[in-house]
């Protein structure tokens, strides 16, 4: 906590959160579901319900994938005979 | 020769002028529909996909549709403000990160005041100061001195990532502002 005291926002980086930087695909999905989305719909009566929708779409799709890969290379690849 | 033939016959070489005029008449009714159909319903207006790139849902504002260049405003700045909340102002870098550099200028005049700042406060060494970076050949010409707060390694990265994804959804938006007939227009085109 101590080194969020030296933190400059906007000039340095923020510090100490390397270990859970997954997190921030949270807001990378929000954001770009916030443009898609307003671009995209006919009416802009279901945005805030479709920004959310395409964010957890988004999210799972990357979870997914990754427990795809992590299964690929776990499982399967050392199931492979060397010879 | 048979009566097929000489029905076909008929309409290359009308007997009557009647029957001629009747033919330009259907020739002309099918270009006119074949026009139809191919005119382009949307027009491109790069006048909004300039002012989509100035500022991000400028394009969409000045066609009519002003809800959508609010929330495309909103968008664009939410992914620059938590990127350079995470990467800080390193992470727009016209010098080090070329490539990324063309995707973050998409958003328009931010990219190039950000790394203005960046090239002004950090890498002058105004901000924090100026230390070795670590030169693994040992060779005095390569050595350089980088910034104090210079962002590395995953902040740095997703710094760079969000900013670059807000000027390519940027892109997308100056593009859709551009092609699309505003709402005032196409009223005015129902109407008519």
């Amino acid at each position: 906590m101590n080194t969020f005291l030296a933190w400059i926002p906007f000039v340095t980086p923020l510090p100490s959160i390397n270990s859970w930087w997954p997190v921030f695909l949270v807001p990378l999905a929000l954001g770009i579901s916030m443009i898609y989305k307003a671009i995209r719909l006919p009416t802009l009566e279901r945005y805030p319900a479709g920004v959310v929708i395409m964010t957890v779409q988004i999210i799972l799709a990357m979870f997914l994938l990754a427990l795809g890969l992590y299964l690929v290379v776990q499982f399967l690849i050392p199931a492979i005979p060397a010879s | 020769m048979g009566t097929g033939t000489r029905t076909k016959l008929h309409w290359v070489f009308p007997a009557s002028s009647r029957q001629a005029s009747s033919l330009v008449f259907a020739l002309r009714d099918f270009c006119r529909l074949y026009l139809m159909a191919t005119e382009p319903t949307n027009t491109f207006n790069p006048l909004a996909a300039c002012l989509g790139w100035l500022l991000p849902g400028l394009g969409h504002y000045v066609v009519g549709e002003r809800a959508r260049g609010v929330l495309v405003l909103s968008g664009v700045a939410f992914l620059w403000i938590t990127g350079l909340l995470i990467g800080g102002i390193d992470s727009v870098d016209q010098k080090e990160d070329k490539l990324w550099f063309y995707a973050q200028a998409g958003s328009g005049p931010i990219a190039f005041v950000v790394d203005g700042l960046n090239t002004s406060l950090l890498k002058s060494g105004k901000m924090g100061e100026l230390i070795d970076a670590p030169n693994p050949s040992r060779n005095p010409a390569s050595a350089k001195q980088v910034s104090s707060y210079k962002s590395v390694a995953q902040m740095n990265e997703y710094g760079t990532l969000f900013t670059a994804l807000a000027g390519l959804m940027n892109i997308v938006a100056l593009l859709d502002a551009a092609s699309r007939r505003g709402r005032t227009q196409r009223s005015r085109s129902e109407d008519g």
